[in-house]
């Protein structure tokens, strides 16, 4: 690269990296609001039978991205058969629509809580294993589940899948177009989101992010590192529970075809797009997989899969942390709270109120 | 006073392979005391500090706390008996803040399930007031008190980070404190901050075990020492028997610290 070019290039990435001056902050949390109220209505106003699912996709992708999040970003396990529990969200749906009448409302509580058995099943034992081993195991998870969701015709119904319950209804609404399903996906988003927000900063997150840093300094720390990546495991898995029960629900088919590893691969590819640990991170990468995937991809066909690629490859090279890094949260109050309680006190214990 | 020794190590052996480790070391550390365990490089401390703390977990012999065995415990048990420790090397979360990394420290003290943690309840907020202030506490005791608690921990510079392995070790709370080689790598007075800051953990009643290499700084604080040489205790007393011991000085002392 020619000198001149490469300090343009160079003055970019640094002003990429920079912190926002204040008045810049206010403008882009602005005009996140703004973004979030559009993303939130727009399918309304530009007129919803146009590309209705593509919505309902972002919020479940997003949900996907949000839990998985706590598993790699937050806690640093690589999960390559996260989908796992979306299809065992998806599949625990259609049998309780399809031989037990049960409803959407009724479903969803099942399916989470059986991607979450499913997990500590699958945890338990695998979780004892670190890093590349972890992934691998993972990964094999993911295929026996879809390879289960093929043959175990029983309960799958095999490669044609199960489809042909009645639609769910709420308060009278049937919920028929995927477009009705969408302030539930979104709901799930808003939820899923504070959740995983909120563990972060607490003591379990504080915990999974310490084990993901230095096992050896965690365990010295008094952080059972087993049974604390156990719970980042089974607290990931519930939103896939969850978003994989409304996905078959919008599909109204559910067929091992969603649960590729492809899948799983897409959804480790959205946290990492976003920002490894960042929750905002997960939804905005989930937005940029699903309108490359699937608006795109009807205009250029499988040259999709190739500009998701790039993208990826662009963010990874010279954004490393993420298109929204996590930034760490300070809590001021508390700080200021903890100032106006007369602290700090005396410097000959390090114990208070000596 | 207390009878009973804060920590008490009886017989221990380690073995990795055909090499010993540690071979038959035996010694107490009292409250309130600081002891020194000193050793050419390869004597075994950093084993020893690594058995007793939980990482290596075949030893022979027995190592009791506060009268409690410690066999076969994982590291975050013994932590919770009241053991806490730093590493030669600095191993601080960093991708953690500096509060949270004392937060960290603080794991076993704060009382918050998962439910709590996640819908951040009045239990939460109420644990996370008190374990903050407990955390600007340590932070203000390390010297740290002016240090932005919002800074990612591996920005501090490297004096600073020492003190901060040390906050989040004591913000377990411990009965027993191990530091491994603190002083490596200060300048002479960041050595005697840190000198006297040991002596005032010291003075809290703390029990204190101390590897390091700076003699200025081990003779200078330690009420005892033990020496370590090949896994064996060749010597153990005040400062000035060991600096006597004629074994000592041909095992590691050498010429520079006969007065």
């Amino acid at each position: 690269m020619t000198g001149g070019a490469g300090r343009a290039w160079g003055a970019l990435r640094a002003g990429w990296r920079a912190p926002l001056p204040p008045r810049a902050r206010l403008g882009l949390r602005a005009a996140t609001v703004v973004a979030c109220v559009g993303f939130a209505t727009a399918p309304y106003w530009l007129g919803g039978s146009y590309y209705p699912d593509i919505w309902v996709d972002m919020a479940l992708w997003a949900t996907v991205g949000l839990g998985l999040n706590v598993v790699i970003g937050f806690a640093g396990l690589l999960d390559l058969g996260y989908m796992a529990f979306y299809a065992i969200g998806g599949y625990v749906f259609a049998n309780a629509a399809l031989y037990h009448g049960l409803t959407l409302w009724e479903t969803l509580p099942l399916g989470a809580g059986l991607a979450v058995i499913a997990s500590a099943v699958i945890g338990f034992p695998t979780l004892r294993v670190r890093g590349d081993y972890l992934a691998i195991m993972t990964l094999g998870f993911g295929g026996i589940v879809y390879v289960a969701a093929k043959n175990l015709t029983l309960v799958t119904g095999g490669d044609n899948g199960l489809y042909g319950w009645r639609a769910p209804t709420l308060l009278g609404i049937q919920f028929v177009q995927p477009l009705d399903f969408y302030p539930l996906a979104l709901g799930l988003v808003v939820v899923t989101a504070l959740v995983t927000t909120g563990l972060r900063g607490s003591r379990i997150g504080r915990a999974w992010v310490c084990i993901k840093d230095d096992e050896l300094a965690a365990a010295a720390s008094g952080i059972a590192v087993i049974r604390y990546k156990l719970y980042a495991y089974m607290l990931g898995s519930v939103w896939a529970g969850l978003a994989g029960a409304i996905f078959a629900a919008k599909q109204s088919l559910i067929s091992p075809q969603s649960f590729t590893f492809n899948a799983s691969f897409f959804a480790v590819a959205i946290v990492v797009l976003g920002g490894m640990g960042s929750p905002a991170g997960a939804i905005v990468g989930a937005i940029f997989y699903v309108v490359i995937a699937e608006w795109l991809s009807a205009y250029t066909g499988t040259l999709s899969g190739v500009i998701f690629a790039a993208l990826l490859l662009v963010v990874v090279l010279f954004r490393p942390a993420g298109l929204i890094p996590y930034r760490p949260r300070v809590p001021r109050r508390r700080l200021r709270r903890a100032e106006r309680a007369g602290l700090p006190g005396a410097t000959d214990d390090y114990r208070l109120g000596v | 006073m207390e009878s009973e020794p804060r920590l008490a190590i009886r017989g221990v052996s380690v073995r990795f392979g055909g090499v010993e480790a540690l071979a038959d070391v035996s010694f107490e550390v009292g409250a309130g005391e600081i002891l020194g365990v000193i050793g050419p490089n390869g004597a075994g401390k950093t084993t020893l500090f690594n058995t007793i703390s939980g990482l290596v977990r075949r030893y022979e012999g027995e190592i009791h706390l506060d009268g409690r065995p410690l066999r076969g415990l994982p590291p975050q048990r013994i932590v919770a008996h009241g053991l806490a420790r730093t590493f030669q090397n600095i191993r601080l979360f960093k991708s953690l803040t500096v509060l949270d990394n004392v937060l960290a420290g603080q794991h076993r003290h704060i009382v918050e399930t998962v439910l709590d943690s996640a819908l951040h309840t009045p239990r939460y907020h109420r644990e996370e007031a008190l374990a903050t202030r407990r955390a600007l506490q340590v932070l203000h005791f390390v010297g740290l008190g002016a240090t932005d608690p919002g800074a990612l921990a591996t920005s501090l510079p490297y004096g600073a980070q020492r003190r901060l392995e040390i906050a989040r070790a004591l913000a377990a709370y411990p009965r027993v404190l191990m530091l491994d080689e603190p002083a490596a790598g200060l300048n002479t007075g960041e050595s005697w901050e840190l000198a006297t800051m040991i002596r005032r953990i010291r003075a809290t009643g703390l029990a204190v075990m101390l590897v390091e290499h700076d003699m200025r700084v081990v003779m200078s604080i330690c009420d005892r020492i033990v020496v370590l040489n090949f896994g064996r205790v060749i010597a153990q007393g005040t400062p000035a028997q060991v600096r006597a011991d004629p074994a000592v000085v041909a095992a590691y002392l050498g010429d520079a610290a006969q007065p």
